[in-house]
């Protein structure tokens, strides 16, 4: 019955969504407050049942109940528990119904927390997110329908694929999604803007915490999407401009753009139009993201529903808002007041340079990515397009803006020094170089490019502390000063800090593993020792296991450094029971230096023998520890009082250095 | 029993109804209340530049902005506050002028009647009402007496995965799957008898059967080891000898596949439901020119369709099987009368033609597709492809 | 600077950014683009030796053999033709006899196909797309694999 309610309960909520996209379209119109307030309980409803629906589905899945061809399909009994309930979003139907619930999540937050919006706004804002979720829940209830029944109930599950059965993928897609879908919101407002036919830097301060938010997730998302693939593939990248990861990385890109155009709108009420057409561009990417993931038009090895009539709805869904954004856009913008102009050397000037630079490496993914697709409909020739194709159009693409960035947040608002700034940046710029040269010497090989990507790296970190210091004035002031300055900076001037200063960390742990990477295959004897990055790995032999659903040889490998015992890494290769497939489970030895990165392949001719790629990966861990640190800098601005979602508009006394 | 269902389903009703009245009630509460007049929209944004001109204060008392800084920001926040300020009056008028009310009787009485009747008419289309859950731990605790054959294989599959060591469980187990047609599965718990309990000529047979099956009646390598060590146990057994002369002839040695053919029909009693299928096979090697001229390609992977044919003989008769076959190709032709454009139907009808030796008719189906496909160069080059590959007319 | 001035920077910075990618993604697409080919395009199509390409089609069966160290040859082939395939490193886990395959190298003037990697899908009835249109057009049917008959939808 618990299943029947939640089917019910996902009905109600695509009706809902219909009077919540139509009756305050019209209250906005004919200025009726009765009619445009029905979009605060609409959303919030929306939400609870959504909620409902969600959760009768997850304790479908809790339970085993087989009689769901959803869970049927995708759980079996055997599995752990926490499989079970992230098995609720490891497939196509789950996973659509996890993105109706984060887009009514993100709808009823505005709802909730949005009382210091101009009434029209938000009644526009809730109707065109509404919109959003009335053409996604038609497509879950025509396509895709998670509470679809199966009886006879079959004795067993189907299970889950074994390579989705790992912790960092249990989490990955709501993080992600919550990343997409977070864009709706600043496309819904880029819209009412747009229906509205006004738009101001008021209603960047808006938009702003909302795209910060999206962006978090959608940046921490990704990167354990990375990990998952760096560990649980066992192929030793982490990074393989796979569709379906370039599909992530575009929203990213363009919605990297937005948080950073949005400032420039709010503080000098420039650049309105351009972020306007961003928003709808970011969320159309996000969109084309479901669409790639969800279609399986594009190889990849993420991709597990291939359904060409779901490929064709959600098509239709992403021409209907891109088209349709862009057609509004395209008829109303120029009736907006444009903003003003500026020197371009000055803050609003790199950040110009940011969105150029963003907005067009995004559209070499785009065009790296659709391309076979392209060639194949005109040509019908059938070609992949591989990684040199993104490092020959997007690394170039970065360089300039890696080395601006610190440049940026240094330079005042209107009119820039650029003398100045170079002045203030002198030590950063020599102790990065001189960090360049320490690691040329240190691994003396790889490419020559790779000693300029680190200083590059560090000169991003040294530049993010410098203005740092600048601020608090490290140096010039008293130490009493300098604590007193580095308290009251405001926790978005932290939030800026971390999020430039992870890229730093990140360009450093992708300049190191890429260009200074080890690789060892081979085959072992029982016995047999393989140095890789200074570490000796001695084959001790394997030895099936058995895990509570799969099987397993485990080969263990004795770590030694220098003679030193280090550790025990015990690779292995699983074979799931249901459904019967193999996995290959890495074994990490993971330090600051680097990962030593062991995975063995098949056994070879019964002689104990085993196939074996070690790697050492230098620096890897930078990049995780980046993104999660940009993470963490978002989640600071976010908590900065000026752009907390709900700040009442009734205390407005300057508060002038209190709680902060 | 029955009386537990009928209330399980009227607590049902009663929250669908009550979840649709709650909603129904919340997203239409607002048309009930009283017109307000709406509130300016400009005092959202001025409330905005208000904070925005707090904040430089607060950046100067940081001493994070010079003075001049801060003077020039606040004098732009202080000029949007200006324009804002500016384009009151002409909100206001537009709120006067906006007649409200006369929409919201309809859309409250739309809202309030779509919500609950549209919500339970969807669900009637698209659910299965009253329709319990049927979670593992009940389902496994209620059928105790075993009806259902699903239910006790489960059992027995949560035993063996705690118990792989009891062959005599796969050996229950293996011949189930193979009826359910799970043949993987089945050719594994052959393998887990086999290994418990040793090796008999039937559960070799068994796994033999289960693996060819699963390879949709390609015998592979293992399944003929299995098959010869049957043989060598027990020379009688006339099924090994079969799948083995099937094995040659998927090896491409069609003479010695034919002599073995032979004998075993010979040795056929009179009713053998298999006499027929090789016969049948027989004569394909004999007289190649019959079977679809695909002589150039005697490669294994070749017979596919023909070898899974012959797998499923032994479940239908030959009759059965001819007829089957038939009705699938007058099918497909009917449907192309239907619909010519359909290039992969005329190829498959051509391939099907030819490969049932009826040579007549597949050049008749060349000619139609060529007919119906007239204008699309493409696929007209696809069907003259064939026509070379399967040497159709020749 | 006046007004005119500060948005001709603007236009041309964006003006130049655009020619610059432009210029990189050309580049790129002429150099790095993989074409993908069945064994029966490579008999067809004269592919010469020596470029880069994606080889797809099935594993042949009985056709993988293991060489010296962690060297492997087999067999490609869409049931039509077949060509061989060396490769040395660790095969994918999935990588099965009459599996679905896919193989980027280079072909030798030999007609054999050196790969310096291999794909198999991460699932196990899984077809690279590319490889099932190839096999489609030439009028081959794949076998039902017949491992889930029990009536539940397959994703």
């Amino acid at each position: 019955m618990i299943v029947e309610f939640g089917h019910f309960a996902l009905i109600l909520a695509l009706l809902v969504a219909a009077v919540q996209t139509v009756v305050p379209l019209i209250g906005a119109r004919a200025r009726d407050v009765r009619l445009m307030n029905v979009a605060e309980p609409a959303a919030l409803a929306q939400l609870a049942l959504l909620s409902i629906a969600f959760l009768a589905l997850m304790h479908a899945y809790v339970t085993s109940d087989f009689s769901v061809a959803n869970v049927a399909a995708n759980s079996h009994s055997t599995k752990p528990m926490l499989y079970k309930i992230s098995g609720v979003w490891g497939n196509h139907e789950g996973s659509m119904l996890l993105w109706v619930l984060i887009l009514a999540l993100f709808g009823a937050a505005v709802a909730a927390f949005g009382n210091n919006l101009p009434a029209t706004l938000k009644a526009n804002v809730l109707a065109v997110q509404a919109s959003i979720a009335l053409a996604f829940l038609l497509f879950i209830l025509m396509t895709s329908d998670p509470f679809a029944r199966l009886i006879p109930a079959p004795a067993d599950g189907r299970g889950l694929n074994p390579i989705l059965q790992d912790p960092a993928l249990a989490f990955h897609p709501p993080f992600l999604y919550t990343g997409y879908v977070g864009f709706s919101i600043a496309f819904s407002f880029a819209i009412a803007a747009l229906i509205e036919g006004r738009i101001d830097a008021a209603w960047a301060r808006w938009v702003r915490p909302w795209t910060l938010a999206a962006w978090m997730f959608l940046t921490i998302g990704i990167a354990m999407g990375s990990w998952w693939a760096y560990y649980e593939l066992g192929w030793g990248g982490w990074w393989f401009w796979d569709p379906v990861e370039n599909a992530s990385f575009m929203p990213w890109l363009a919605g990297t753009a937005l948080v950073h155009s949005a400032l420039v709108m709010e503080k000098r009420e420039a650049l309105k139009v351009w972020t306007i057409l961003l928003a709808i561009l970011t969320f159309s990417l996000s969109l084309m993201g479901t669409f790639i993931l969800r279609s399986g038009v594009l190889t990849s090895v993420h991709s597990f529903a291939v359904d060409p009539e779901r490929g064709v709805f959600i098509l239709g869904i992403l021409v209907l808002f891109t088209g349709g954004g862009l057609a509004m856009f395209a008829t109303r913008a120029k009736d907006m007041r444009t903003g003003g102009l500026f020197q371009p050397v000055s803050r609003e000037g790199t950040l110009v340079l940011n969105n150029l630079l963003l907005v067009t490496s995004a559209a070499t993914v785009l065009i790296g990515t659709l391309y076979p697709l392209i060639l194949e409909a005109t040509t019908g020739d059938k070609i992949s397009v591989g990684p040199p194709f993104f490092n020959m159009t997007f690394g170039p693409l970065m360089l300039p803006l890696l080395l601006a960035m610190p440049f940026g947040p240094l330079l005042a608002w209107k009119r820039g020094d650029l003398a100045g700034v170079a002045q203030r940046l002198a030590f950063a710029i020599v102790a990065a170089l001189v960090l360049g040269v320490a690691a040329y010497a240190l691994f003396n090989r790889g490419p020559w490019l790779a000693p300029f990507g680190i200083a590059l790296g560090c000169f991003v970190m040294l530049g993010a502390l410098t203005e740092w210091a600048t601020r608090v004035k490290l140096g010039a002031a008293g130490m009493d000063e300098v604590v007193r300055r580095a308290i009251n900076l405001p926790r978005a001037s932290y939030g800026t800090l971390l999020a430039h200063f992870g890229i730093g960390l990140m360009v450093v742990g992708i300049v190191g593993t890429t260009a200074y990477q080890e690789e060892r295959i081979l085959v072992m004897k029982p016995g047999e020792t393989v140095t890789v990055g200074g570490y000796d790995a001695t084959f001790k032999g394997a030895t099936p296991g058995r895990g509570p659903n799969y099987r397993e040889d485990i080969a263990a490998f004795d770590i030694t450094r220098n003679g030193a015992a280090v550790t025990k890494l015990e690779p292995s290769k699983r074979i799931y029971d249901a459904p019967p497939q193999p996995t290959t489970e890495s074994g990490i030895l993971a330090s600051w230096r680097g990962d030593l990165y062991i995975v063995i392949g098949d056994e070879q001719g019964g002689s104990g023998a085993y196939a074996v790629r070690a790697y050492f990966n230098p620096l890897v861990r930078f990049i995780w520890i980046g993104s999660l640190i940009m993470f963490i800098g978002g989640g600071l601005s976010l908590a900065d009082r000026r752009l907390r979602v709900g700040a009442p508009v009734k205390s407005r006394r300057p508060q002038i250095i209190a709680a902060e | 029993m029955r009386a537990d269902d009928d209330v399980l389903a009227m607590i049902f009703w009663i929250a669908v109804a009550a979840l649709a009245a709650a909603v129904t009630y919340a997203v239409t509460r607002p048309l009930m209340q009283t017109h307000q007049p709406l509130a300016d929209a400009s005092e959202a944004d001025l409330a905005v530049y208000r904070d925005q001109l707090a904040e430089i204060e607060a950046d100067v008392a940081r001493g994070v902005v010079t003075e001049s800084e801060a003077g020039s920001a606040k004098a732009e926040v202080g000029r949007r506050v200006l324009r804002h300020s500016g384009g009151k009056s002409d909100s206001k008028a537009a709120t006067d002028a906006a007649a409200p009310g006369s929409l919201l009787k309809p859309i409250y009485l739309a809202t309030s009647l779509l919500l609950p009747l549209a919500s339970v008419g969807l669900y009637l289309a698209f659910g299965a009402p009253g329709l319990p859950g049927q979670p593992l731990s009940e389902r496994v605790a209620a059928k105790v007496d075993g009806t259902k054959p699903d239910d006790l294989i489960a059992k027995v599959e949560a035993r063996l995965r705690d118990h792989p060591e009891d062959g005599k469980g796969w050996e229950v187990i293996a011949p189930v799957y193979m009826a359910q047609r799970r043949f993987s599965d089945a050719a594994s718990a052959y393998a887990s008898a086999i290994k418990v309990l040793g090796e008999t000529p039937p559960r070799l047979q068994g796994f033999a059967e289960a693996r060819i099956r699963a390879e949709n009646g390609l015998v592979p390598d293992d399944a003929r080891k299995a098959l010869q060590t049957v043989l060598a146990a027990d020379p009688k057994r006339k099924e090994p000898r079969i799948w083995l002369a099937l094995a040659k002839e998927q090896d491409g040695k069609a003479a010695d596949a034919a002599s073995d053919y032979r004998a075993l029909i010979a040795e056929a009693p009179e009713d053998a439901p298999w006499r027929a299928a090789l016969q049948d096979r027989l004569n394909r090697i004999e007289n190649p020119g019959a079977v679809a001229g695909n002589a150039q390609s005697a490669k294994p992977n070749d017979k596919g369709p023909t070898a899974a044919n012959i797998a499923a003989a032994e479940a239908m008769s030959p009759d059965e099987r001819q007829a089957m076959i038939n009705r699938m190709v007058s099918n497909l032709a009917e449907r192309l009368k239907a619909n010519a454009k359909d290039k992969d139907g005329w190829l498959k009808l051509i391939r099907a033609y030819q490969m049932l030796g009826r040579k007549d008719d597949a050049v008749k189906a060349v000619a139609d597709a060529k007919a119906g496909l007239a204008g699309d160069t493409a696929a007209l080059q696809d069907i003259d492809d064939m026509v070379k590959t399967l040497g159709v007319g020749g | 600077m006046t007004r005119k001035q500060k948005r001709g920077v603007l236009i041309g910075a964006g003006v130049a950014t655009l020619a610059v990618a432009a210029i990189l993604v050309m580049f790129a697409l002429k150099d790095s683009i993989v074409f993908f080919h069945t064994p029966s395009d490579i008999a067809e199509k004269q592919i010469p030796a020596g470029q880069r390409i994606r080889l797809g089609g099935l594993v042949a069966k009985g056709s993988v053999e293991r060489g010296e160290g962690t060297t492997v040859s087999f067999k490609v082939t869409d049931t039509l033709k077949e060509i061989p395939v060396k490769f040395t490193g660790v095969l994918p886990d999935l990588f099965r006899e009459g599996q679905g395959v896919v193989a980027e190298g280079k072909l030798e003037t030999t007609g054999n196909f050196t790969a310096d990697s291999v794909l198999a899908k991460h699932d196990e009835n899984y077809m690279p797309p590319e490889v099932k249109k190839s096999l489609e057009a030439r009028g081959v049917k794949l076998g039902e694999t017949a491992q889930h008959p029990d009536g539940v939808k397959k994703q």
